[in-house]
């Protein structure tokens, strides 16, 4: 996603009566229209869904703000913000809309834009506002930039949309985190699909642990003999995640749940053949990688006859931080080298992508049910 | 298809055709295509993690280039392509993976080369033998090439079976596929020679492109437009393929060419069997292909006397173009001076079949003209009788849809709408479907997701023998009534304008007009 200039369509948002939101949009889009005309610029209003964003703060409300409007570019849509403030009189809400020109035809895309600040007394009463502002039988997104809460906000939200985005990478306490997602993620009361903008984050990294197993190297895929992850920092979140994720892939049982202590976190997988695999979790700090980040993964291979030597595949960020080096090592010394950029890691690109889906990540949810497993929770 | 989806670690991920490892030999590599497009489209399909671990590059070339001389050829193209954001590290490994081999095309010696080098890569990277040559040379070189690699056991027939890798051979051969159907015909028999059906991949890069694929989807994913997409309902189609640019430099080509052989016989055809084929029994190569040809089948051919009633054709003068003067098509490099090569071709089609009975398909395609569109559009018939003429309304723009290929992709439907007041007016409204607003993401060129189609041995997107021969059949006649009748006014359109007034005059007779764009 490229990052083109946003454009607000007003100077600031129009407060407005919260009772009369849509008649205020349906208001700001003929005004604009006029304006627009007379400027004979090509302006246009694309929905393809709602987004509904929550934040904590007014801090955090006017950052999302900036971000929706950057997802905007990928996935029109109409965003509402929900701001937590406690400075809020009761309910409030304004309007606006931001426009991004796109280069090749100047034409203005535009996304509606709903502020609702909310009093911590007036909460209860933001999903039915939200019910209200929602576009009619299109899709509804909610994102939760944190790890799933037990919140009843959130779990009234959660029967509103169809899909919920967390990140549970968002907090020090990333195997927390995703076992609050596992616990969402299996609770079969809730029809809304759970994704993670951890997961959109190991894309590159799933996509080139593929890769690896590609022939010539695909029986190697069943003579996994070790595993080593390093992420950077103390969240664990993507490290975990990405074991999990291989570990659900490959059917592989929880022989030892990870021994967490201060340092590297140790357990053991057994294959379908019931052969030991010893996983480490490593955290390490290197700037300028942003924490919880994967710094590195290695797989080893034995041969296929057995004997100790057999392949190597490694993954390693480099210093720029945005991109990966991949590295596989046959047996016989075949060496296969390739270098890929980063998926966007910044936030807004992140949330774009986990918008793409708006059905089960059925991979996602296994993934965290082998975490729970890796964690002693299963 | 031969992906490796069933790969336990791939499901769930976004990006799921990735084609097993192999090389990629393009003949021809110092050209134009192979610079600006093709290299710089396979680094792009690096750079977003489309290809396989085991990869190569050969390029087959005449020029005196070593594999670095030629990486650094090629990395100027990607580092100024406008289309393919470059990445230093993702270069530096893609470029890892090119190779050049100087040859002439003739000399079985380069192929010897070629052969040791491909087999040396077997060995050293894994590609599991797997090759697709890509034919991006002048047309008169691919009778040389297919018989050099048939003698050289490298092509699909010809590879033994035993003491090598097993693996497959593919060959994109590049347009135009002969220049009549005879020639066509025999390039198809030379090919296989040595090749299988299932190993040919030729190709029309505007079946790359995200409308045209989407047309299908467009037609057969909603229950909404397929009941109206017949003749009862459709009062005529627009085929429109227009170019602002000249012919480039491409003078020699050009004058042996000419807009049939260049545009109608494949991109034009290609876009009318999409929009009138019946929906395939599977959205697969063969079932697709099959509906494509059937169409082909119900064109009504011309005779000699139809061709000058239904073709016009054209040749541009000396015009201006975006604002600038523009020399005529005489005036142009390698073109002869009392040239007749046509640059304007207007068509207008018949399909005999039971839904498209009387409905007029046009098509246009020429140079100089006033600006690069290409687009499809579909008139409704009007409502059967105007209700609002007491109110004062007498004309009503009938329904259009129209389907945007490029410049800008996307879908526009326009439809009546009372423009707001006491007194009854109805103005015709677009609604617009913008593929860049309702999908902000990037989108691959045409010839990224026909190569990856063809590493991944998809071959819905390429035309198949009987397809192309059967689009030969069509052009045929225009071709020959041309031949013997010398056009005595060419020039006979300004570069700038619409095409020749006989082009307007060739829709204008039967009631209805060229859109303008």
């Amino acid at each position: 996603m490229s990052t083109a200039t946003l454009i607000p369509l007003l100077a600031a948002p129009r407060r407005v009566d919260v009772k009369a939101i849509d008649r205020e949009l349906a208001e700001l889009w003929r005004a604009a229209a006029a304006s627009s005309e007379a400027e004979r610029i090509a302006l246009s209003r694309a929905r393809t869904l709602t987004l509904v964003a929550y934040a904590p703060t007014p801090d955090a409300g006017a950052r999302l703000a900036e971000v929706a409007a950057r997802t905007c570019q990928r996935h029109p849509a109409r965003t509402i913000i929900l701001i937590a403030d406690p400075a809020a009189a009761d309910l409030t809400a304004e309007v606006t809309a931001v426009c991004q020109v796109r280069r090749r035809n100047l034409k203005q895309i535009c996304c509606e834009q709903v502020l609702i600040r909310a009093a911590p007394a007036a909460e209860g009463r933001i999903p039915s506002l939200v019910r209200q502002v929602i576009l009619p039988d299109m899709p509804v997104v909610l994102y939760w930039p944190g790890p799933p809460p037990a919140e009843r906000l959130f779990r009234d939200l959660g029967e509103i949309v169809d899909r919920v985005i967390v990140d549970t990478a968002a907090v020090p306490d990333g195997h927390g985190a995703l076992l609050a997602a596992h616990t969402l993620a299996a609770d079969r009361s809730s029809h809304a699909a759970l994704s993670d903008l951890t997961w959109g984050r190991m894309t590159t990294w799933r996509g080139l642990t593929a890769h690896f197993f590609d022939p010539p190297h695909t029986e190697a895929l069943d003579r996994i003999t070790r595993i080593r992850v390093a992420h950077a920092g103390s969240s664990r979140a993507q490290g975990l995640l990405y074991v999990g994720w291989l570990a659900g892939r490959m059917r592989w049982r929880v022989e030892q749940p990870f021994i967490r202590g201060d340092g590297p976190w140790r357990g053991t997988l057994v294959d379908q053949r019931g052969r030991a695999i010893p996983v480490s979790l490593h955290a390490e700090s290197r700037a300028p990688h942003p924490a919880g980040a994967l710094l590195s993964t290695l797989i080893v291979t034995g041969s296929p006859a057995g004997q100790n030597s057999g392949a190597t595949f490694s993954i390693a960020r480099k210093d720029d931080a945005g991109s990966v080096i991949a590295v596989a090592e046959s047996e016989h010394g075949q060496v296969i080298r390739r270098a890929l950029p980063l998926d966007p890691q910044d936030e807004a690109p992140l949330l774009a992508a986990e918008m793409d889906v708006l059905g089960h990540d059925r991979v996602y949810e296994e993934s965290l049910r082998a975490v729970a497993a890796l964690l002693g929770q299963a | 298809m031969e992906t490796l989806l069933g790969d336990r670690l791939r499901e769930g991920l976004r990006l799921r055709r990735i084609p097993q490892p192999c090389a990629v030999v393009i003949f021809g590599a110092t050209g134009d295509l192979a610079r600006n497009r093709l290299i710089p489209d396979l680094y792009n399909l690096a750079r977003k993690g489309l290809l396989p671990g085991a990869f190569a590059v050969v390029a087959v070339a005449r020029r005196p280039f070593t594999s670095d001389t030629f990486r650094e050829q090629v990395q100027e193209a990607v580092q100024h392509s406008t289309e393919v954001p470059y990445d230093a590290a993702v270069w530096e490994n893609f470029a890892g993976s090119i190779h050049y081999v100087q040859s002439e095309f003739p000399d079985p010696a380069g192929y010897a080369q070629l052969r040791t080098l491909l087999t040396e890569l077997d060995g050293r990277l894994g590609l599991g033998g797997n090759r697709l040559f890509y034919l991006a040379t002048p047309p008169s070189a691919y009778h040389t090439i297919i018989d050099r690699l048939g003698e050289a056991s490298l092509a699909g027939r010809t590879r033994p079976a035993q003491g090598r890798p097993a693996g497959w051979t593919r060959i994109i051969i590049e347009k135009p596929f002969g220049s009549d159907l005879e020639t066509a015909r025999g390039l198809n028999a030379k090919v296989f020679e040595v090749f299988d059906e299932t190993e040919v991949f030729r190709i029309d890069h505007y079946l790359g492109k995200e409308t045209v694929q989407n047309l299908m989807i467009f037609r057969f994913a909603n229950t909404i437009f397929e009941p109206i997409w017949t003749r009862q309902y459709v009062d005529h189609v627009q085929i429109t393929v227009a170019e602002s640019g000249g012919i480039l430099g491409r003078g020699g080509y050009y004058e042996e060419a000419g807009v049939a052989r260049d545009m109608l016989q494949n991109h034009l055809l290609q876009l009318l069997t999409l929009v009138a084929m019946e929906p395939p029994t599977a959205i697969e190569a063969d079932a697709v292909r099959n509906e494509k040809v059937k169409i082909l089948h119900a064109v009504r051919l011309f005779t000699p006397e139809e061709v000058e009633t239904f073709v016009e054709r054209g040749q541009y003068a000396r015009g201006i173009v975006d604002g600038k003067e523009v020399p005529g098509y005489r005036e142009e490099e390698r073109v002869a001076a009392d040239s007749v090569t046509p640059t304007y071709v207007g068509v207008r089609f018949e399909i005999d079949n039971w839904r498209w009975a009387g409905v007029p398909f046009y098509l246009r395609s020429g140079k100089r003209l006033p600006k690069r569109v290409t687009e499809i559009a579909i008139q409704f018939k009007l409502p059967p009788l105007i209700l609002f003429r007491q109110a004062g309304v007498e004309d009503m723009e009938p329904n259009m849809l129209t389907l945007n290929i490029q410049p800008d992709e996307g879908i526009t439907l326009r439809f009546a709408a009372k423009v707001p007041g006491q007194a009854t007016r109805i103005r015709p409204v677009n609604m617009e479907f913008d593929y860049g607003t309702s999908f902000g993401v990037e989108e691959p060129t045409a010839y990224e997701r026909l190569l990856l189609d063809a590493m991944v041995g998809d071959r819905t997107l390429f035309a198949r023998r009987d397809e192309v021969e059967k689009a030969w059949a069509l052009v045929m006649p225009i071709l020959e009534a041309w031949d013997a009748h010398r056009p005595t006014d060419f020039p006979n359109y300004e570069a700038g304008s619409w095409g020749p007034p006989a082009a307007r005059a060739l829709i204008e007779r039967d009631g209805r007009r060229w859109r303008r764009l």
